[in-house]
């Protein structure tokens, strides 16, 4: 891989990382809890265990 | 270059965006990697899932204003579609989606919203949809093959072969 390309590959990542910082709400900025069981009770109502799983990764 | 079009439901979204939900690091490296193949892809986020989003944030106790604000930011990403939901849409897609309002039971629920992010998809050429509702891909696998439950370590590599298929 040739420098430009390699330049190209690392100003990408450096795209990605400020795009995912500004969507991603940090502790810091208030996030808590789970927000997807808070969905799936809006969707199911008692039903929500059905459709979540509690994510092991 | 024609472009491929990935639907993300909002259970996909708000998983994304709260960085304390269990299923948050998942939806980050799904979209990371999706915003990897820019140029080549665009993601479609209907108008409902912003919607439904948005209130779900809110009601795990996210202020207004941040959930705003990164929501907006989403929707400002290049690579991001939000495709707004006209009437004309629900005239069209109506007897697609008839087989599966059928087929569930009377007492069976069906989320208004669910089902219009499943129209969209139709729409969109059968575009596949990313979920983490394990509800989703069951009740319409019918009418939207290309549903993948992404919490799923196998549908997530099923998902990717799909696209670098479609790219190729």
């Amino acid at each position: 891989m040739n420098i430009k390309n390699m330049d190209k590959k690392k100003n990408k990542n450096k795209e990605i990382q400020k795009i995912l910082k500004e969507i991603v709400i940090s502790k810091k900025e208030g996030a808590k809890g789970d927000a997807l069981k808070e969905l799936l009770k809006m969707r199911y109502g008692k039903e929500w265990r059905n459709a979540y799983v509690h994510s092991q990764v | 270059m024609k472009k491929v079009f990935i639907v993300e439901d909002s259970s996909f979204v708000v998983a994304l965006m709260n960085s304390t939900d269990s299923s948050h690091k998942r939806a980050f490296l799904i979209f990371q990697k999706l915003l990897r193949y820019s140029e080549k892809i665009r993601i479609v986020i209907p108008t409902p899932v912003i919607y439904e989003s948005l209130f779900a944030l809110i009601r795990n106790r996210i202020s207004v204003k941040v959930a705003q604000e990164k929501l907006w930011r989403l929707l400002m990403v290049r690579d991001v579609l939000n495709v707004s939901i006209l009437e004309t849409t629900a005239i069209r897609i109506a007897p697609k989606v008839e087989p599966c309002i059928l087929a569930l039971s009377k007492e069976a629920s069906i989320p208004a919203n669910d089902l219009i992010v499943i129209a969209i998809a139709i729409e969109y050429d059968n575009a596949p949809v990313l979920t983490f509702d394990r509800n989703m891909k069951q009740r319409f696998k019918t009418i939207c093959p290309n549903i993948f439950y992404v919490l799923d370590e196998t549908e997530e590599k099923k998902f990717f072969e799909t696209l670098d298929n479609e790219i190729c």
